[in-house]
């Protein structure tokens, strides 16, 4: 933890230093967005064209995992996450400029211990999501996209062990609220990308047995009534934070670091979760411009993540 | 004012990092006497599901915690520990409550005084299976002399697939009656019973009722639901007779065929009453590492009936001893046959 503390103070320090550096070199940084200014003007789509910019994130990340399925155990598992995650975004068209669309899908992996050390469980779980984050430009250069998503998350807790309550299940779809805070920071002749994005859902459903309820039961008595929940912040608080930077490498891509937390706290049929993932990010992120009608695009067009309206 | 503003935005960033400082400190638990029993009582305390059915004929379970953590207190290692908790779990009186350990299972002896009445060198002596029987999946089946097929089925766990009972039951087509004997059955998965038992019925029967437990209170329980006895696909024995052998130790999965396999017309129960076993149990742990098992659903029969204590037969019988080792005669598989012959 405290590694990780360090880590996010530094960045901290970096972003506060960025921000000293931009103010005090304004005219040269007015300067560059003059140019961009000048190619966006020159970009304005026509109106029968319709264009489409996106940024590509791959990431996997490796961490640290809490693991608490009253329904399999009345103690709290610890142990390693892995994930692999996709995401997209891109602006809908020119007829809406301040709206991007936000997507991706992930595949998460994680292996806990009991307290004593003899007993491992599994999770495993697949989440795709799709939503829309308007944007706002804030002041001193910070850029904030506030919108929303819906997510399926499916998959399985198993605690092999276990006789007849060997498995939870995993089945949840949410509405989640989504905004990411961004920001340009310029050092020296580096530029890097630094980024927060935080999420909550709001309103969903999920899957979950009913107290001391066994599988055996749902297939075979039928007694299936009741599995599936409606869930809001009150029986299912979850939030998910995602700090990161972005560092270039020759034009060709910027490389993604980041710190990933992510917290679900569930009380649903009597059944207690909580799962809470702390995992250090490592991805490339890669701009897409697909354009109809074969224009030819600026090198120094602005990719939908940065894009800023105080610049047009 | 600006440099405020902005250290204000990228604090932020990391407070969530602060917010789950700490966030399942409430879960820790000391490997320590006092937490292991306190998690094992109030994990049966809340979730056991026979607390109101045997109020009368178990200790006081608040008594057990005061009575047994003394006791507890006094234990100087972790297996003398083991025992006190393992007495403490017996006072329920239940075959599906055990604590398991590296070097131990407690349990509740369900045998008690009741005779074995099944002796497994004597059913595979030349007289019943002998050496050349026939096996499918787990079950272990021949032709008697008397033109009655035999069917011996030792394990819930051992597995068997719906060809395997096609073949079974084609072998014996042209048979005055079958045996099958699960005298010994301990259970194992309750998913075979049905599938088994659906092979003697054309017709959809009521099987039983089913009740689980919904909440905290002892009395917490959910309504009685109603389980049927489908027909299964495949070839199918009906319209004769079928012995089901039981005796002390056909307990939990077999207990529930016993209870499901009489509700058909053509069966009968014959050998001594069956262990019982009517709750199905689920899995929990301590923080030593001590896993646990105790029932959280009932099941009744088809009149109501908890067979928790296990399931009288139709026909009861017993195995003469002395017969069984002299001539490997089994009293139980002849009392059957005897039956069998009659109905034809």
């Amino acid at each position: 933890m405290k590694k990780q503390i360090l880590i996010v103070l530094l960045l901290l320090l970096s972003c506060h230093w960025g921000w000293a550096q931009h103010t005090s070199g304004a005219d040269s940084v007015s300067d560059k967005d003059s140019v961009i200014a000048v190619a966006m003007q020159q970009m304005q789509p026509k109106a029968a064209e319709t264009y489409r910019l996106a940024d590509k994130v791959v990431w996997f990340s490796a961490g640290h995992h809490h693991n608490y399925d009253d329904y399999l155990s009345s103690l709290l598992y610890k142990g390693d996450a892995l994930a692999l995650g996709f995401e997209q975004s891109r602006f809908y068209s020119a007829q809406y400029p301040r709206i991007s669309n936000y997507e991706g899908a992930e595949v998460h992996a994680d292996i806990d211990q009991n307290p004593a050390k003899n007993a491992t469980m599994y999770e495993a779980f697949v989440r795709g999501f799709y939503g829309a984050h308007y944007h706002f430009n804030l002041s001193h250069g910070f850029l904030l996209r506030a919108g929303a998503f819906t997510n399926i998350d499916l998959g399985a807790r198993a605690l092999l062990i276990n006789g007849n309550n060997p498995v939870d299940a995993i089945a949840n779809s949410n509405l989640w609220l989504s905004a990411i805070l961004s920001y340009r920071l310029h050092l020296g002749r580096f530029s890097f990308f630094l980024r927060n994005h935080f999420a909550t859902p709001f309103v969903g459903v999920m899957f979950s047995p009913k107290y001391t309820e066994t599988y055996y039961d749902m297939a075979y008595v039928d007694d299936y009534d009741g599995n599936v929940v409606g869930t809001w912040w009150g029986n299912r608080w979850q939030w998910r934070n995602d700090l990161s930077v972005d560092i270039p490498l020759r034009r060709i891509a910027n490389f993604r670091f980041g710190f990933l937390a992510e917290r679900a706290v569930t009380t649903v049929n009597k059944v207690e979760t909580r799962d809470m993932h702390l995992s250090f990010q490592v991805g490339i992120v890669k701009k897409f411009y697909t354009f109809k009608g074969k224009q030819n695009i600026p090198s120094n067009y602005i990719y939908p993540t940065e894009w800023n309206d105080s610049k047009h | 004012m600006e440099r405020f503003k902005t250290l204000i935005l990228a604090s932020l960033a990391i407070l969530p990092v602060f917010l789950l400082n700490g966030c399942d400190d409430d879960l820790e638990v000391d490997n320590d006497i006092d937490n292991n029993f306190e998690i094992l009582w109030k994990t049966v305390d809340e979730r056991y599901c026979f607390f109101d059915m045997k109020k009368d004929s178990i200790m006081d379970w608040n008594y057990a915690h005061d009575y047994y953590l003394a006791k507890a207190h006094r234990c100087k290692s972790m297996e003398e520990l083991f025992y006190t908790f393992g007495d403490m779990l017996n006072e329920l009186k239940d075959g599906h409550v055990n604590l398991i350990s590296s070097f131990d299972v407690s349990r509740y002896d369900i045998q008690g005084s009741y005779k074995d009445n099944f002796i497994s060198n004597v059913i595979y002596s030349d007289r019943y299976l002998g050496r050349n029987y026939r096996k499918a999946g787990g079950l272990s089946y021949k032709l008697l002399g008397d033109n009655i097929g035999y069917i011996y089925y030792g394990s819930f766990s051992d597995g068997f697939s719906e060809d395997n009972l096609s073949q079974v039951l084609s072998y014996f087509r042209n048979t005055k009656g079958l045996i099958i004997d699960i005298r010994g059955n301990g259970g194992g998965y309750i998913s075979y019973v049905d599938q088994i038992a659906g092979r003697f019925t054309s017709t959809k029967l009521l099987s039983g009722y089913w009740q689980r437990k919904t909440g905290k209170g002892h009395s917490a329980l959910s309504d009685l639901q109603a389980l049927y006895l489908e027909p299964s696909g495949g070839t199918k024995y009906l319209d004769k007779p079928v012995a089901v052998l039981t005796n002390r130790d056909v307990f939990s999965a077999a207990n529930n065929f016993a209870q499901t396999m009489k509700v058909l017309p053509q069966v009968k129960l014959i050998g001594d009453v069956t262990g019982g076993g009517s709750g199905l149990p689920i899995s929990n742990e301590l923080p030593c590492g001590w896993f646990l098992r105790f029932s959280s659903a009932i099941y009744y029969d088809a009149e109501k009936v908890c067979t928790e204590w296990g399931i009288q037969p139709d026909i009861q019988a017993s195995l003469d001893v002395q017969k069984a080792y002299l001539d490997n005669e089994d009293s139980i598989i002849e009392t059957a046959r005897q039956w069998i012959v009659k109905q034809n």
